[in-house]
């Protein structure tokens, strides 16, 4: 369970603990990832035509 | 006792049940009209009695799109702020005024729609023109949609005249900015309907300025939909959390996103004009970069959410990239059909980016795409939100519980209302992008091969929008249930808290002043000039039309 190590070390380097997001970082990305894709997609149809 | 544990009155519990009922009467009439309208579009079924489309049309825009939305939000609102920072008598009393002057107004316009006086669509753009009445009607919804702004600008001001120095709470604080966003957007529907279309109706003035009627409408059309938004998004923010069982993942960014919608909602109206002759492009330009702006609060609403999942599994043990995602109560209502609406505002997001640049908005305007991109952003995300919040908040007001059977109910609701979405809204982007119009019944256009393309889509909302017709028939069925059946009870009021030891909200994020003012200046900078320019260039203005549509 590599994260939980990580998130153990970083509470004991700071008084207050940063919480592990790296699900959301690549969730997010995800999202954004698809908002770019399907933006090409239509702007491909709109030079198409 | 029940009023104690759960902070609300009896008194305020019938307020906001009142609101709930004209919320899913609404939801019959509309969902009906949208079912036939769906049937209409296949080519094989012709209205009874002479009723026309845009008749239908009109009912199902006005009463789902404008009536059902705003009775929601104002319930629902007055909820939270009789919850978070209290209601007085008084101020209950004007509560109530703002219920009868809603629903005395839209009597009164349903009645003109249903008589066929006013089947001008619910952007009732000129030069069609309804029945004077119509437009009355519509302004004594928005005058009594002002009174509850003002009501709940005075509760959050007496709660702070008390707590000086504290922060508002975070729900009454974002209940606060949609009903500034709202009063300040309302100021130009208003200015339109009473400088311009109540005399033009009553034949007091000969002509209407078409251009100018438009601009004003959608100064107050975009904001609109951040009206319906954002009560989703307190619930998203402020509520979710703790159904899921943590905690809000940052009360600043939660506060931060919501001041970003106030100020960059307001001055983009011309995303909806783009095709419109007579604006200038360089200030449509101005105007769609600072949509584009609204992209931000968005994402920083979706990341919110993705950390507050993450950080709460974790918590609970749940260990991994995606481990967390486990722990999520898949099986609670409260949580599952709000989270589907989450996932179904990613496409809607999507559609909206490709919908305000310019080029792309050649493509898809006017097209039933556009109806599709709303019923995901409206019909789906915000309503199944507002699905999930009845889950608690009806029983709440009852006085019941949420049992066994009405979770199941609910889930089963949820996943009728996206596969029947999935179904409408899909054929809809398609068609849409092969060129079939919106707000249109069947025609086969004289045998045009193009519109031959789109029939399997028509046929494809219609199933569709029979599914979703099944849909709203089970949440009838559950409203009913909740409101009259479920068990007697104490259901708790779900109000999530800022994690321990979190930094404290910095105070600037509550100085009003600052943020009127620039949501003022930035309304001044996108339209003074063009605004201007359109008034000192407009052609002649137009007299009414109230044929073939309108008021025949
Ligand atoms: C049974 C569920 C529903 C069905 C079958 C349905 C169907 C439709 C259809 C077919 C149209 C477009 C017709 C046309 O442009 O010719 C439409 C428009 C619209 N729908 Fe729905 N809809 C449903 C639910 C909803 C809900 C829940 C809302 C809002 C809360 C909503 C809001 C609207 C609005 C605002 C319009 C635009 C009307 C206009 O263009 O004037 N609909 N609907
Ligand atoms: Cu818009």
């Amino acid at each position: 369970m590599p994260s939980t190590n990580l998130k153990h070390q970083v509470e004991q380097e700071h008084s207050s603990s940063e919480p592990n997001l790296k699900g959301t970082l690549i969730s997010v990305s995800v999202v954004g990832g698809f908002l770019v894709l399907s933006w090409l997609a239509v702007f491909g149809l709109f030079l198409a035509r | 006792m029940i009023a104690e544990k759960t902070g609300l009155s009896k008194a305020d519990s019938r307020l906001v049940m009142s609101f709930m009922w004209v919320t899913f009467i609404s939801l019959l009439i509309g969902g009906l009209m949208g079912l036939l309208q769906t049937l209409v579009r296949t080519g094989n079924f012709n209205l009874p009695f002479g009723i026309g489309y845009y008749q239908i049309l009109t009912v199902h825009g006005v009463i789902l799109g404008l009536v059902l939305t705003t009775f929601f939000i104002i319930g629902f609102q007055f909820a939270l702020m009789a919850k978070t920072v209290g209601m007085t008598n008084k101020q209950r009393k004007w509560a109530w005024a703002s219920f009868w002057v809603m629903l005395i107004g839209t009597i009164a316009s349903a009645i003109m729609i249903l008589l066929g006086k006013a089947s001008v669509l619910y952007t009732f753009y000129a030069p069609l023109k309804a029945h004077p009445i119509f437009y009355f009607g519509l302004t004594f919804v928005v005058v009594g949609s002002w009174i509850a702004c003002f009501v709940n600008f005075h509760q959050l001001y007496q709660w702070k005249k008390k707590h000086q120095g504290e922060h508002s709470p975070l729900l009454a604080f974002m209940v606060v900015i949609n009903m500034l966003m709202w009063f300040i957007c309302t100021l130009g529907v208003a200015a339109t309907v009473l400088i311009q279309f109540i005399p033009w109706s009553l034949g007091l003035v000969g002509e209407i300025n078409i251009l100018v009627s438009r601009t004003l409408f959608w100064y107050f059309g975009h904001p609109l939909v951040y009206f319906w938004l954002l009560p989703a998004y307190m619930a998203w923010y402020a509520i979710l959390p703790k159904i899921i069982g943590g905690k809000i993942f940052s009360d600043s960014l939660a506060r931060l996103a919501f001041i970003l919608f106030l100020i960059f909602s307001i001055p983009v109206g011309f995303h909806h004009q783009l095709l419109e002759p007579g604006i200038d492009p360089m200030w449509k330009y101005i105007q769609v970069v600072l949509t584009f702006a609204v992209i931000i609060p968005s994402l920083l609403t979706a990341f919110s959410m993705f950390a507050t999942f993450e950080i709460t599994g974790r918590q609970k043990g749940y260990t991994g990239l995606f481990g967390w995602f486990r722990h999520l109560p898949w099986k609670d209502v409260r949580f599952f059909a709000p989270f589907m609406g989450m996932v179904a505002f990613i496409p809607a997001g999507a559609g909206g980016i490709i919908n305000a640049s310019n080029q792309m908005n050649q493509v898809v305007h006017n097209t039933i795409w556009v109806t599709g991109h709303f019923h995901l952003t409206l019909a789906t995300t915000v309503i199944l939100t507002f699905f999930g919040i009845t889950y608690w908040l009806v029983p709440v007001l009852t006085g019941r519980k949420i049992d066994k059977k009405i979770n199941t109910l609910g889930m089963t609701q949820t996943i009728v209302w996206l596969v029947g979405m999935f179904f409408m809204s899909g054929s809809m982007h398609l068609a849409g992008l092969l060129g079939a119009p919106r707000r249109s019944a069947f025609s086969d256009y004289q045998g045009s091969a193009q519109a031959a393309e789109w029939i399997g889509y028509q046929y494809g909302q219609a199933i569709g929008g029979s599914i979703l017709f099944i849909g709203i028939l089970i949440m009838l069925y559950n409203f009913f249930y909740m409101t009259f059946k479920a068990p007697k009870g104490v259901e708790e009021f779900p109000i999530a808290e800022a994690p321990d030891g979190s930094e404290p909200t910095p105070l600037v994020l509550e100085n009003w002043k600052l943020w009127i003012g620039i949501t003022v200046v930035l309304i001044a900078f996108a339209y003074t000039i063009p605004f201007v320019d359109i008034i000192q260039n407009s052609p002649p203005g137009s007299p009414p039309f109230e044929w073939p549509i309108g008021n025949g």
